[in-house]
């Protein structure tokens, strides 16, 4: 038993201001819901999508913010009052959204799944992007799994193959800094590498030692070499020193001689008096001798005396400062003498032990200089002479030794080159190798991997363009359009590309040349088609008012496909504000066997939605003729509208010779005198019974019949009348009855088709073949 | 268009999982990985997590030991 929603009962949930229940006939794989603009088709559609596929429905798409969710609920009412509920087979899952915003789903398992199409979808499938094509159908050819294996494939033959450069270049830059090592050396030998080798298992140990020991010995006359430069510099200070304490010494004792006893003692009477004199400001006697004095001139006189007595005593403090320098520098000096007999120590007893040939040339006698060669803590004269003199001879070894470092060191820096290029050569060679390998497995691996996708995406892309093309050929057939084609864009992963045939062109874009209703068709089988390809563990398949620009003939050819899929679907609804549509069903003009017809109407804010079954014509006028209350003009006017739609297939079907108008349509009277007597005479309705012999039924009774009660469809049903009020309620229910009998005789039970179908050749049948028409042509 | 996709197993999968499949037996078939690999990478393609790494180490060659020891197991 196919799964099919049975009920959705919505409270709070978009356009169900107050709590709606819709029911489904399940019996029927097909369901029209019908409804006009704001009728809440979409709040429907919207509540399957909410509950099977977890999103927001056609809000997904609205320009509205992030926070779309805050929409879902009904206006005037608050999220959390929000209900939606879905009876699938008997499976109900529910959904609500928290205050918050979040959604609470409880979805069964074993529901089918639910592909919802809407137009914006068409549109995008049709005219977006490539790469939005395949964001609208990635879900059915979705391969994420297989393409993120296939990226870090990549990523890791990316990885190797730089390894593989990295190891190539620094073993190209081995070899050549080798091959420039030998030039520079002047190419010994024959071949660079031979060469290198060679150099490379030389031992440093005699040279490392003769560098260290050079190394040393420098550091030992450098640093004597400073210590005797810091003599030399300090033995000028304490010359200069010396004589600036002589020349003080001289000046002193010129000055001592022009001064006088106790002139420290006088000096300080005379600050006394002074002092006494300038304090005492009528002072006119001495007070010592009693002479009348000038005080004036007596203080000028005073601090002249003063000046002559302090010069001795001012040099005497200049030479004593002199002296003490002299002394402390002379102490200085005599300190870095020693320094300079520490250093030369050192430096002799290194140099007596040292292997250096440098040294060992000079053929030092340090038996004569065995002195030299014992510390001495304290200056000594002779020592300090003799360590200079012997230093002087040693130096001339110096600049031997410094030559012969530079060179060893050169030596040492060479095969150590050398050692070190070698190395990485020949060990970026195995990486090298060991990358090529692993890069060569990982990139036929990648080719492996790339190309199975493609293929794979390739063919199923071609199947789903066959399914496509054949969908579309029944939409459309001997128009010129079709042979649609889908693929991956070439480098694009994720784009998809659609091209078609327009009449005599192939592999055309569809958007550029053909009509909108075209497109839209084409968007609708593209969908189909894709949902039919994976249609695995079952789907139902939901339109969203797709269908705006489509005419008649396309109309009744998509009503035939969609009765195709009924049964390859668990179900299928299909919301349209497109009455024809609507209309074709009711009037069983078409494949409508399979469907059933659903109508929301009269939607306003304050009761919500409301729903309620459709009945086809057929039906509704058989209910009007056995009501209790029965409505004579409502009888006789639907009775004419069948008779009417009934004729009209007959005419049509027989292409019949009818008034010529500028505005149609016709009347009854018309299509009755379209039907020829040769034409009503030969029409017979037969129908085919399994097993027994076809049961046969000439319409020309019923024919003449209807054609002599057809004036009460007028009469009783479209005017005011006077032989309309003499008729009784008997005749009026004879007419509506002999209506009901001739739509029962031409429409076939089972598919709800009138016979329409030429393929026979000899007769027209219904869809499920059950029952015929003939003849085929108005027979002449 | 020419393919030699099997579509039989196409059909019965999601497109993730046939292609997955695919992929398996051909690398399988390539003898790029070594046999002892083969079900992680299967788990691999099933959760689409097979990493850089994983790869490098799919393709290393098995010592000559260990594959004596394997074919007389």
């Amino acid at each position: 038993m196919p799964k099919r929603i049975k009920y959705i009962k919505l409270d709070s949930f978009k356009g169900a201001t107050q709590p709606f229940l819709f029911e489904f006939d399940t019996e029927k794989p097909i369901t029209l819901i019908f409804g006009e603009n704001g009728s809440g088709k979409s709040t429907l559609v919207d509540a399957v999508d909410f509950i099977f596929n977890e999103n927001l429905g056609s809000l997904e798409d609205k320009k509205i913010g992030h926070s779309k969710h805050k929409y879902l609920h009904s206006i005037l009412s608050s999220p959390d009052k929000l209900k939606v509920e879905i009876n699938v087979a008997g499976l109900i899952s529910t959904g609500k959204i928290t205050k918050s915003g979040e959604k609470v789903i409880d979805k069964k398992d074993g529901v089918p799944s639910f592909e919802i199409l809407r137009r914006s979808q068409i549109l995008n499938v049709i005219n977006a992007e490539p790469k939005d094509k395949f964001n609208e159908i990635k879900k059915f050819i979705d391969v994420t799994k297989c393409q993120k294996n296939e990226d870090s494939l990549r990523k890791a033959r990316d990885s190797v193959k730089s390894n593989y450069n990295d190891a190539a270049n620094s073993y190209t830059q081995s070899d050549d800094q080798l091959k420039k090592l030998w030039e520079q050396e002047g190419k010994p030998g024959k071949y660079y590498l031979t060469w290198a080798e060679s150099k490379a298992k030389l031992s440093t140990i005699e040279l490392d030692k003769y560098v260290k020991d050079a190394e040393k010995i420098i550091r030992y006359f450098e640093r004597l070499e400073q210590s005797t430069n810091d003599v030399e510099n300090k033995s000028e200070e304490v010359i200069k020193l010396k004589s600036s304490v002589e020349e003080k010494t001289k000046q002193y004792e010129e000055a001592k001689k022009s001064s006088v006893d106790n002139a420290e003692e006088l000096i300080k009477t005379l600050q006394s008096a002074k002092s006494y004199i300038e304090k005492t400001k009528s002072i006119k006697e001495c007070p010592v001798c009693k002479k009348s004095i000038l005080p004036k001139e007596l203080i000028s006189d005073i601090d002249k005396r003063l000046a002559d007595f302090k010069k001795p005593i001012e040099l005497k403090k200049s030479l004593d400062d002199a002296e003490a320098k002299y002394k402390r520098e002379l102490a200085v000096l005599e300190s870095k003498k020693i320094s300079v007999q520490g250093d030369a120590f050192s430096l002799f007893n290194y140099c007596k032990d040292a292997s250096l040939d440098e040294i060992r040339s000079m053929r030092i006698d340090w038996g004569k200089n065995k002195d030299l060669l014992t510390k001495s803590e304290s200056y000594d004269e002779k020592y300090f002479t003799s360590s200079i003199k012997l230093y002087k001879e040693l130096s001339n070894a110096k600049k031997e030794i410094e030559k012969g470092l530079d060179s060893s060191r050169e030596t040492l820096r060479q095969i150590t080159a050398i050692k070190t290029n070698l190395d990485t050569r020949n060990e970026k060679k195995i990486l090298a190798s060991e990358c090529e390998k692993k890069l060569k497995k990982l990139t036929e691996l990648h080719y492996i991997v790339e190309k199975t996708r493609k293929d794979f995406l390739d063919s199923v892309l071609a199947e789903i363009s066959n399914t496509i093309d054949e969908y579309y050929q029944k939409m459309h057939p001997d128009e010129g359009i079709g042979k649609i084609k889908c693929f991956m864009k070439s480098g694009g992963i994720s784009s998809l590309d659609i091209l078609a045939k327009f009449h005599s062109v192939d592999d055309i874009p569809p958007a550029a040349y053909y009509s909108e209703s075209h497109l839209d068709t084409l968007g609708v089988c593209v969908f189909i088609a894709l949902a039919k390809h994976y249609n695995i563990y079952g789907t139902v398949l939901v339109f969203d008012d797709i269908l705006t620009s489509v005419d008649v003939e396309h109309l009744e050819r998509f009503m035939e496909l969609l009765s195709d899929l009924g049964d390859e679907f668990e179900q299928i609804i299909l919301t349209t504000h497109y009455r024809p549509l609507r209309e074709r069903y009711r009037y069983a003009r078409g494949a409508v066997g399979n469907v059933s017809i659903k109508e929301l109407r009269n939607w306003n804010i304050d009761k919500g939605m409301y729903g309620e079954n459709t009945e086809n014509y057929l039906t509704d006028l058989k209910k009007y003729l056995i009501d209790k209350g029965f409505d004579r003009q409502i009888a006789a006017s639907k009775g004419g509208v069948l008779l009417e739609s009934l004729l009209d297939h007959l005419t049509f079907t027989y292409q019949c010779k009818l008034p010529r108008r500028s505005h149609p349509p016709y009347t009854i009277a018309d299509l009755f005198v379209g039907l020829t007597k040769k034409l009503t005479s030969a029409i017979k309705i037969e129908e085919v019974v399994p097993g027994s012999t076809n049961k046969g039924l000439w319409l020309k009774p019923i024919l003449d019949k209807l054609d002599s009660k057809s004036w009460i469809r007028n009469v009783v049903g479209a005017h005011y009348n006077q032989l309309g009020m003499e008729l009784t309620d008997k005749e009026i229910k004879e007419f509506g009855e002999t209506v009901v009998n001739f739509a029962e005789t031409m429409i076939c039970e089972k598919c709800f088709e009138i016979p329409g179908r030429d393929k026979s050749g000899s007769y027209f049948e219904c869809k499920c073949k059950t029952k015929r028409l003939y003849p085929l042509k108005e027979p002449k | 268009m020419e393919s030699n996709i099997n579509l039989e197993v196409k059909m019965k999968d999601k497109p993730d999982e046939a292609l997955g499949k695919l992929l398996v037996e051909k690398i399988d078939k390539s003898n790029f990985v070594d046999k002892r690999f083969l079900e992680k990478m299967k788990k691999g393609f099933l959760q689409g997590n097979i990493s850089a790494e994983d790869w490098e180490l799919f393709i290393e060659e098995v010592p000559a030991k260990e594959k004596k020891n394997a074919q007389t197991n």
